[in-house]
């Protein structure tokens, strides 16, 4: 059964009126009369929903009083208002459920009318096909709004309502005009019947109509430089109705301007999309500069209509489909009403005082990430898949350029939005109210327009293989159920971590997912191995409050699962963002990981970005997978490659672009940092080594003298050399380990560069060992910390006596991590520089081998300030690191020893790997002598035999000439001849490297800080001088589209 | 060869080698006290050392690493000698070098100060990390220089093995890799001054004025162990600076000279010249010995 559409506008309207009436019975009967309205509407669209989805309806067709097409007004009601007019009632009725609570007895019913007034203006802006009469719908809804802002307590609003009619008055002036000589041209009103009769683009006087029609229009839509007024609105109005103009007026007139683009001559289509993307990023520009997040959300709604008016002329000439566009509404509408809600449920006025907002809430928090989620386009919401699309046909269309501002305006995005949240994220300090304001009863359209959102995105995703994927089904449920239930005890959340990765490995074991001869396999084994051995360390529990990401980190192993295993370039960039939003939420809840968090997200999503890009020259030349990537040739291979080696890079770290890593290595919490730089800063390389070097390095140019392959390479030994460089300065602990692992990063960025058996082999060698040998030291250094509640290595030492467990994992941490023998770091650097040598690379391995020497002064700071010298008195009574985390690092230290033994094990797999994708061996393996094939041999496990006979046979000598000892109390010990007092503790660990520091001084400026740091400081100051546009004067307001149509005219758009 | 044989050989290589290394030492100090103007000590004082020291006792613990620190030592000195082919040709004096290369032998020569660092600092006196803080600047600095004259060297033949490289250097003295190649041997034997430790480069173990430097927490036997470990490591140093740059050795004699040769070069321009500041020696290396490793790294590329 159907409801008549006409209702949408009749009962609305005709219940507007008797509202007042209504609320003399009292409040809750006016609002009862209001939701039941909004409700009806909402049925309206519902009931032709399913019927117009597949097809067994037709749109309906309403011709009012008797009359045919030109002389009736005539509605149309199909799909896209089908949709359109419900999500403006959904986004009414929350609006409604928001404002309810929000006004007292005298404005009650007033506010309901004008609420109900614009929505029959928007039903009416939908679903009218006459020119006239979308005029007149324009200015009911334009009135109703003009009264409901100004209709707010704030002064603000009064002012903010008065300006934004003053515009409208011009707009309206300029629309008339218009539709004027636009009868005057074709002789109807009736848009379908006039799409018939357009003169030919050339006749006089057409151009200066369009004009009319589109600045009209542009003022409308807030288009820049004419949204001056609208964003003074989003300042000064409360935020539901804001949230109800979204939803609702918004929509309305974006979809007007889509009526009245179908009489846009096909010559305007270049100006439209110009206007359009000059908003969408000029907007989400200016955005970054906003301290003030209401005026914030106002310019990322700018942005985002800009960018839909921008597909308006690309869908109607068939290049973008209407899904994506749709899709891209859609996301927004739920994302910014959401947003505008939440905004009014902190009295904040600047980002400074949201700190800490919503601390109390897992509600309002986690609706508040999922709307800033989807609104900057991540999977899965509406939002991602809508940017996919339109992306991808942008590509097929030959519209390839514009997917450049797309992209950055975007990324635009990533910046002030997670900029925001970095505020909400830090923790409050006593002076700020972090009191939600109005209570939870009016948390209904939040809470239903999340789930929506989160709903409706996963809905998309039903017809992709991932979908049947048990495992990944079932973590991703347990991460979802358990990020809801993250109030439980920590306890509980890491055992059933720990139980739901347990069996997730017992499926892919029984499965065969462990091949160790596929890439996959191996990452496979890596990724769940890792993600074992973080949870049970996290049975342990740890201090801090914020640390409850097991939910999170379910999904973030489920999305690297996928990205490892699957072909599909879509699904891997969908695994890459779902890795990239729950790992920056894992680092944001370290206790000061807010900051780097926000840094970390903004590099990440650069990185995503410069992906995407590579993916859609990929899927713009025919290519939709992984495999296909190998068939690009010219320069369309050698971008695509560029890009993608760009985005891998910066999301490893790679010097340069490294800025973000330390700050979210040391901040995020300290039983995940073991997992981010054991996993996460590997699957980029996974990346390089399986996504980017499906491109075969024949087909890609040199720049001049210099091959790429080297270019990366000698990128990866700066990475080394530079940060390995910068761990020796450092004084925390946990920073110090950040530095050195994204330095070691860089060997296997060579290794991957050299492009042969033997370079990968050493690669996915080092890939393996640095997670066993980096998980231990970070994990050893977390119970340190947990213990000393302190990070800084100064204020430790002499440790070794009170935790003698963790000082022997971080021993064998460092000695693999040096490359001395007998442990493995020997065999993976030995594999690294015989690849080296053999592919010529003289500078790069001198590099290498450099680094390698300069990363023993760290790490004999790293344990000598931390476990030797002397012991605090205030550590006098200090326990070992918890019983989890020591079965962790005693797990990890067997792993390193067996690999260092029986290096083999790993080697032999590899062989097989490096022959299936080179079709050569690396390495020839008899027994336990490595052969490389130009007959270099290396013996790992007769050199363990040796030195542990060595050492065993000196233990005995020096064993037979000590006699028995009696163990000294730490401060009695000989100080060049005196005895310090007691009560006096000498440790040489601050600054330990100072000589080193003083010789290397001019090498040591943060260049890279510094570079990033001016880019920062000149957008600003262009966004400083862009913003001066917007003075807040109503005249300067009214002037600005009188002379956009000028210069339009001058420029003799569209002719 | 058969494994037992090897390691008697190998043992009473090793034997010779520790010997020869104490009376260097002996001749050391007496040289050193000639050019001084001072008698000096008897050749055998070493001897003499050592003897004293392992009739001593020592009655108190440090704790357990600081214990194992002279183990480490003396294993990596130990270690790095067996791992040199000393003679060519002669498998009884090659000990272990086949089981890896000159990479091997390079990153085994950290394993011994490693350990004891890790033992002096387990002491808890301030002095030891403050000369391991030096020691460890002045080595990065080091091996630099050294890495690019390896790396030249092994570029030069294509490979890490110790004997092709010697293989090349049988052409006649101006073969010898100190002529073929004189910006790597420059920067290499520049180098070797800082692994040496001699002046101006001697700042790590500060020797007269104040006690600074791992060596400073041990004595008696644990001195002892690293004095034969420090023997053997010195040694198997310079034998690798004579594979490497003087065309290896046909004759124990031919060694034993030009191991003293090679000593003596770092044991003069110490007689000479005073002492660097730790960051005065790390700016030296990164200078002109860089400069002369990189040449010779450009040298062999153009040879090729």
């Amino acid at each position: 059964m159907v409801i008549d559409p006409i209702l949408l506008v009749a009962v609305p309207l005709g219940v507007a009126f008797l509202l007042p009436l209504f609320s003399k019975l009292g409040r809750t009967a006016a609002t009862a009369v209001q939701g039941l309205t909004i409700v009806f509407t909402a049925l309206v669209a519902v009931s032709w929903l399913p019927g117009l989805l597949d097809g067994s309806l037709a749109p309906a067709n309403i011709l009012t009083g008797g009359y045919d097409a030109p002389i009736a007004i005539n509605l149309h009601f199909g799909l896209t208002e089908a949709v359109l007019c419900l999500l403006a009632s959904l986004t009414a009725l929350g609006s409604l459920s928001y404002l309810s609570v929000r006004e007292d007895e005298h404005t009650i019913g007033r506010s309901g009318l004008l609420q109900l007034l614009i929505m029959t203006g928007a039903f009416g802006l939908i679903m009218t096909r006459d020119l006239f009469n979308l005029f007149v719908f324009l200015e009911i809804a334009s009135i109703g709004t003009y009264a409901l802002v100004a209709f707010g307590k704030e002064e603000t609003s009064l002012e903010a309502g008065f300006k934004y009619m003053l515009t409208g008055a011009v707009a309206s002036i300029f629309l008339l005009i218009g539709i004027a000589f636009l009868y005057k041209l074709t002789g109807t009103l009736n848009i379908d019947d006039m799409v018939g009769r357009m003169p030919p683009a050339a006749t006089a006087g057409l151009a200066t109509v369009i004009l009319f029609l589109l600045m009209g229009m542009a003022i409308e839509l807030k288009l820049l430089p004419v949204n001056g007024p609208a964003l003074d609105l989003y300042d000064g109005a409360d935020p539901g109705v804001m949230a109800l103009l979204v939803g609702t007026v918004v929509n309305g007139v974006l979809f007007a301007f889509w009526k009245i683009a179908l009489l846009v001559p096909g010559t305007w289509d270049t100006a439209i999309m110009t206007l359009g993307m000059v908003t969408f990023v000029g907007s989400n520009l200016l955005a970054v500069a906003q301290d003030r997040p209401r005026r914030m959300l106002g310019y990322s709604s700018s942005a985002q209509i800009g960018l839909l008016v921008f597909l308006v002329p690309l869908v109607q000439q068939g290049t973008v489909a209407l899904a994506g566009a749709g899709l891209l509404l859609i996301n927004h509408t739920l994302a910014k009403s959401g947003l505008l809600w939440l905004s009014g449920k902190h009295a904040g006025e600047t980002r400074r005082e949201w700190t800490g907002a919503f601390a109390g809430s897992v509600v309002m928090r986690t609706a508040l990430i999922i709307f800033i989620l989807a609104i900057t386009g991540l999977p899965p919401f509406p939002g991602f898949w809508g940017k996919w699309q339109v992306l991808s046909d942008l590509m097929a269309g030959g519209y390839g350029w514009w997917a450049l501002p797309l992209l950055i305006g975007s990324l635009l995005e990533f910046v002030y939005y997670y900029g925001w949240y970095r505020y909400v994220r830090t923790p409050a300090t006593s002076n700020v109210s972090a009191r939600p304001l109005g209570g939870a009863s009016d948390l209904g359209g939040v809470v239903a327009f999340a789930l929506a959102a989160l709903v409706f995105g996963v809905w998309l995703m039903r017809d992709l293989p991932v979908m049947g994927d048990r495992v990944l089904v079932f973590l991703t449920g347990v991460g979802l159920v358990l990020t809801l239930l993250r109030r439980l005890p920590r306890v509980v959340l890491a055992a059933t971590a720990t139980a739901a990765l347990g069996l997730a490995a017992w499926i892919m074991a029984t499965g065969g997912g462990f091949d160790l001869t596929t890439p996959s396999g191996l990452f496979h084994l890596l990724i769940i191995g890792a993600g074992l051995l973080v949870s049970i360390a996290g049975l342990a529990g740890s201090s801090g409050t914020g640390e409850r990401f097991h939910g999170l980190f379910l999904i973030m192993i489920a999305s690297l699962l996928l990205l490892v295993s699957t072909d599909n370039l879509l699904l891997f960039f969908v695994a890459w963002e779902v890795m990239t939003w729950t790992s920056y939420l894992v680092v944001t809840s370290g206790r000061l990981g807010a900051k780097p968090g926000q840094l970390y997200m903004v590099f990440s999503g650069a990185a995503g970005f410069l992906l995407l890009g590579g993916f859609m020259l990929a899927i713009g030349a025919g290519h939709t997978t992984i495999t296909g990537l190998g068939l690009l040739t010219g320069s369309t291979a050698a971008w695509t490659w560029g890009l993608l080696v760009t985005g891998f890079l910066g999301k490893s770290a790679a010097w340069g672009l490294h800025i973000w890593a330390p700050g979210a290595y040391s901040e995020a919490p300290d039983l995940f940092t073991p997992f981010l730089s054991g996993v996460i800063s590997k699957i980029p390389m996974f990346g390089i080594a399986m996504v980017a070097f499906r491109i075969a390095a024949g087909n890609l140019p040199a720049i001049g003298a210099v091959d790429l392959t080297w270019l990366l390479a000698l990128i990866g030994g700066l990475t080394a050399f530079g940060l390995t460089l910068a761990a020796v300065f450092q004084e925390d602990a946990k920073k110090l380990l950040a530095y050195s692992s994204v330095g070691q990063v860089g060997y296997i960025v060579v290794g991957l560069a050299i492009l042969t058996p033997l370079g990968w082999t050493a690669a996915m060698f080092h890939v393996v060992h640095h997670l066993l040998f980096k998980g231990l030291l970070f994990l050893a250094i977390a119970g340190v910390i947990m213990r000393t509640g302190t990070r800084t290595m100064y204020e430790m030492g002499g440790l070794i006596k009170r935790m003698p467990v963790s000082f022997i994992s971080v021993l064998i941490g460092i000695i693999a991590l040096s490359g001395v023998p007998p442990l493995a770091g020997f065999t993976g650097k030995w594999l690294l520089y015989q690849a080296l040598l053999a592919k010529g690379w003289l500078f790069i391995l001198v590099l290498m081998m450099f680094s390698s020497v300069v990363a023993f002064i760290y790490m004999f700071r790293l344990i000598h300030s931390v476990f030797l010298g002397q012991l605090k008195p205030r550590h006098r009574d200090i326990k070992e690191a918890p019983l989890p985390l020591v079965i962790s690092e005693v797990l990890m230290i067997a792993g390193v020893m067996a690999l260092a033994v029986f290096p083999q094990l790993l080697l032999n797999p590899l062989n097989a790997m490096m022959h299936t994708q080179f079709g050569l061996d690396a390495l020839r393996i008899d027994g336990t002598v490595l052969t490389t094939m130009s007959g270099h041999t290396l013996n790992a496990t007769g050199m363990m035999v040796l030195v542990l006979v060595m050492f065993v046979a000196m233990f005995l000598v020096l064993l037979l000439v000590s006699p028995p000892m009696r163990k000294i109390r730490q401060l009695d010990i000989g100080f060049a001849g005196e005895v310090p007092p007691p009560a006096e503790e000498i440790h040489f660990a601050s600054r330990f490297a100072q000589p080193y520091e003083r010789a290397w001084a001019p090498f040591l400026k943060p260049r890279a800080t510094n570079f990033w740091r001016s880019v920062t400081e000149n957008t600003g100051g262009v966004i400083e001088a862009v913003r001066k546009i917007y003075s807040g004067n109503g005249q300067t307001y009214v002037l600005y589209p009188v002379l956009l149509v000028v210069v339009f005219a001058l420029l003799g758009l569209g002719r | 060869m058969e494994l037992f044989p090897k390691i008697g050989w190998t043992l009473l290589s090793l034997f010779v080698a520790i010997n020869y290394g104490f009376l260097i030492n002996g001749l050391i100090r007496k040289v050193m006290a000639r050019i001084q103007g001072r008698f000096g000590p008897p050749l055998w004082q070493p001897y003499i050392d050592m003897g004293k020291l392992l009739v001593q006792r020592n009655s108190i613990m440090h704790g357990y690493m600081h214990w194992l620190g002279p183990i480490f030592r003396s294993v990596g000195g130990m270690g790095v000698y067996v791992l040199v082919p000393v003679v060519i040709g002669e498998p009884r004096l090659a000990g272990f070098s086949d089981m890896g290369d000159l990479l091997l032998m390079m990153y085994f020569m950290f394993f011994g100060s490693l350990g004891m660092a890790l033992g002096a600092g387990d002491a808890g006196h301030p002095h030891s990390p403050i000369g391991v803080s030096r020691g460890l600047s002045q080595m990065t600095a080091f091996e630099m220089p050294f890495i690019l004259a390896v790396v030249a060297l092994a570029a030069h033949v294509g490979s890490f093995d110790i004997n092709a490289i010697i293989a090349t250097q049988q052409h006649g003295v101006l073969s010898w890799n100190l002529f073929a190649n004189p910006f790597a041997s420059a920067a290499a034997f520049l180098a070797l001054l800082g692994m040496n430790m001699y002046a101006p480069f001697n700042i790590v173990g500060a020797p007269t004025e104040i006690p600074v430097g791992p060596a400073t927490e041990y004595q008696n036997s644990y001195l002892s162990l690293m004095m034969i470990g420090r023997s053997a490591l010195a040694i198997g140093k310079m034998v690798m600076f004579m594979d490497l740059f003087l065309g290896g050795a046909h004759s124990i004699g031919a060694a034993v000279v030009k191991i003293l040769a090679i000593y003596f070069w770092s044991v003069f321009v110490g007689a000479v010249f005073p002492r660097f500041r730790t960051e005065q020696s790390v700016r030296f290396f990164l200078r002109w010995p860089t400069a002369f490793g990189v040449a010779g790294v450009l040298l062999t590329q153009w040879v090729r």
